[in-house]
């Protein structure tokens, strides 16, 4: 489950993630986070935040999510009509 | 196979919603988007499914069922499907968004099962390295104990042992019958009188002209039925049924003869898709001659959509034209 927790200030609002990890993993990240002095959460959000920035320089994911957008664009906006 | 993980699904989110990547990562539901990749079984770099329909539509089902957005839940569901699709290098040839929309909306509500839905897609994938009745108009009913609905009955064996059903069975035969489709999606669609007679004479004009049946035929045999919505439209737009023969005469004449006569053009069976998708997407359970019409415009390379647009009738004012006609005979259609 999700949930929205105050802003901290001069920080964008912050939501509660959950995340089902890896025994393995969990004990690294809680390796890292002890070892940097930052919770277990704040290393998880990097971390995410890391991958998708790796995403986003993948050349090849983005032409091909910016053709299939482009070529199926009444589809969805059908589609989100459909939802709102 | 090349599955999606989560950094993917905010990718592809941020583009859908048109925000930065940022926003799309703090208004997302980390744990659902997780639980969708689980139960699509893509998490990870080796997805166990093998068959890309079958793993495309179990993703957009899981995400339907766990959206990561939920504001926005058939819209990623559909946008991340295509990406799954594309990354593995299959184009989905989605030619009536309408039809598409029923299926996620049935999909969604569980009135298909995704053994269903990956059949109706997978009739619609081309590899990626390709690119790379107006008054009188009734729906006819299927009369218990006719050739099609012992295929329908037959369809529903398969299904109850868990094969794949085939994505389209045509049924045109001699007999009395309407003739008729059926698809997983659909389950039996009869054809109107005017259809089965324009698919008769479709047959009819292949053999004279040696040729497999393409949508140029099916054209002709739409004129030559000489009624039906699909020629009242033309008629609207001014297209003379002696314009199109010359037309497709013409178009023939300039076409390679194939080595081998079959009987149907490669071209055919995506308008046969696109048909039962017009169909769908007008939410009518027969198939008509607006449909067949309508279809010939799935792809516009085709003999038939050139004539056609040649002659005045592109597919924007056929679409214009047979809904003035639906309105008109008192059918209200969204599509």
């Amino acid at each position: 489950m999700t949930g929205t927790e105050p802003a901290p200030a001069g920080s964008a609002q912050t939501k509660n993630m959950v995340l089902r990890l890896d025994p393995v993993l969990a004990e690294r990240l809680a390796a890292v986070a002890e070892v940097e002095g930052r919770t277990v959460s704040d290393v998880a959000r990097e971390a995410i935040a890391a991958l998708v920035e790796a995403r986003r320089n993948d050349k090849r994911f983005l032409r091909l999510l910016e053709d299939n957008l482009a070529r199926h664009r009444r589809l969805l906006d059908l589609l989100r009509g459909d939802e709102s | 196979m090349i599955g999606l993980d989560v950094a993917d699904l905010i990718v592809i989110a941020s583009e859908v919603l048109g925000c930065d990547t940022e926003t799309a990562l703090a208004q997302a539901d980390i744990t659902a988007a997780e639980e969708a990749l689980a139960q699509a079984g893509l998490a990870g770099a080796s997805p166990l499914r093998s068959d890309a329909a079958e793993a495309a539509i179990a993703l957009m089902d899981a995400l339907l069922r766990h959206p990561p957005f939920p504001a926005h839940r058939e819209e990623m569901a559909v946008a991340a499907g295509l990406q799954f699709l594309a990354l593995n290098g299959w184009q989905a040839n989605l030619d009536v968004p309408g039809a598409v929309v029923v299926v996620i909306d049935r999909l969604a509500s569980a009135q298909l099962t995704p053994a269903q839905a990956a059949s109706w897609l997978a009739a619609r994938l081309s590899p990626e390295s390709g690119l790379h009745s107006g008054p009188g108009h009734r729906r006819t009913m299927l009369p218990l104990g006719s050739p099609l609905a012992q295929i329908a009955r037959a369809v529903g064996r398969r299904h109850r042992r868990g094969t794949r059903p085939s994505p389209l069975i045509i049924h045109i035969g001699p007999g009395d019958g309407p003739g008729g489709v059926i698809t997983p999606v659909t389950g039996p669609m009869a054809f109107t009188g005017h259809a089965r007679k324009a698919l008769v004479l479709a047959r009819q004009e292949s053999s004279r002209l040696g040729r497999p049946r393409g949508p140029e035929h099916i054209l002709l045999g739409l004129v030559n039925v000489g009624d039906g919505l699909g020629v009242q439209a033309l008629e609207r737009l001014g297209v003379r049924p002696e314009a199109v023969r010359e037309q497709v005469t013409e178009v023939a004449s300039q076409a390679p003869h194939p080595s081998e006569v079959g009987p149907e053009a490669p071209q055919s069976l995506r308008v046969w898709y696109a048909m039962v998708d017009e169909a769908v997407a007008h939410g009518d359970d027969y198939i008509g001659t607006e449909h067949f019409l309508l279809a010939l415009f799935c792809d516009e390379g085709n003999a038939a959509a050139r004539v056609l647009t040649r002659l005045g009738a592109s597919e924007r004012e056929v679409r214009a034209a047979v809904a003035e006609l639906l309105a008109e005979s008192g059918r209200e259609r969204s599509a």
